[in-house]
């Protein structure tokens, strides 16, 4: 087996592990797969990145606690030498209204469907950089018809 | 080959860049063509003059069946939609709109691309980020999938009342497109 070819297997292995992580909603767990200096840019309408391993678990607990039961059901995933590409439909039932820049949308027990891809970036064996692109417009007009 | 996701961009002048080649699922030509592809894009996008200009850069690069898939509009299909559909209501709405790519990758005849758009609705300057994946088929593309937040857009047409009559013609010749 080439080196580039154990490398990607490692990576292929961390990406399991780390959609495991997310879909059993274990924030230890998901942590424990970045590096200490970690970005997470989610490219969605009134979001900001976040940087550091304290204001990602900050940000992703968000995210648990708005969604307690997303998931992420892979489409397509695509591995590199310090990155994999994971194209998947997001789903998850609203805990409560979200406010997004001051209107109140949604609420408790609404159910989002939207597709999404994250970009992740490995470095040492951990992710380093994940950006997320999803449909943040199809995800409102869920939440709208739900009000 | 299992290429690194790469945040440099591609020569513009048509050359490959030179990229890591190993063994797996890309071959030597595949990340030619995906480095001389993602050229052609970065340079299409840095400072497009006018519609046509963009169109005419980019169709070279496009099967004549090309589709378009984006958010909250239906498919664009073949190189005129591409042009009449797609470019020419764009640019009518954002005629300063630009792109820079933030980084991309290979994998087979995929390519992942992060852009990020930048312009002008009114005087409402706006910026939105999309990861385009493109399929290649003999070097060109067959299919181009946009993940892409347009909320940055709608807000800043919005905000931007002298641009309304062209945004509801744009959603007008989209809706008699799918009527």
């Amino acid at each position: 087996m080439s080196t580039e070819t154990t490398e990607a297997t490692r990576i292929e292995e961390l990406a399991g592990r780390y959609s495991d992580a997310w879909n059993s909603q274990d924030l230890d767990a998901i942590m424990n797969l970045h590096t200490d200096d970690c970005v997470f840019v989610a490219h969605a309408e009134g979001t900001s990145p976040a940087e550091g391993s304290e204001a990602v678990r900050e940000a992703f607990a968000g995210y648990l606690a708005l969604l307690p039961d997303i998931n992420f059901a892979e489409r397509a995933l695509r591995i590199g030498e310090d990155h994999w590409v994971a194209e998947s439909t997001m789903t998850g039932t609203l805990a409560g209204s979200l406010e997004l820049e001051g209107e109140r949308l949604g609420s408790s027990g609404t159910r989002v469907e939207v597709a999404c891809v994250d970009v992740i970036e490995v470095r040492d064996g951990l992710v380093a950089r994940k950006h997320t692109y999803l449909d943040t417009l199809a995800m409102q007009r869920q939440l709208g018809a739900a009000r | 080959m299992t290429a690194a996701w790469s945040t440099s961009t591609p020569a513009t002048n048509g050359a490959a860049e030179t990229r890591p080649v190993a063994a797996g699922d890309t071959t030597p030509d595949q990340a030619r063509a995906a480095a001389a592809w993602v050229g052609a894009f970065t340079e299409g996008w840095a400072n497009p003059v006018d519609t046509d200009s963009f169109c005419d850069h980019f169709e070279q690069w496009f099967q004549p069946e090309v589709r378009m898939i984006q958010p909250s509009v239906r498919p664009v299909v073949g190189k005129r939609a591409f042009r009449e559909e797609f470019a020419r209501p764009l640019f009518d709405l954002v005629p300063d709109l630009h792109g820079i790519v933030e980084g991309w990758a290979v994998s087979g005849d995929v390519i992942y691309i992060e852009l990020r758009l930048e312009g002008t609705i009114g005087r409402r300057a706006f910026t939105m980020h999309t990861c385009d994946r493109i399929t290649l088929r003999d070097g060109k593309a067959i299919e181009r999938f946009a993940y892409l937040d347009a909320a940055p857009l709608l807000k800043a047409v919005a905000r931007s009342p002298r641009s309304w009559p062209k945004f509801v013609r744009t959603q007008l010749r989209s809706r008699r497109r799918s009527a």
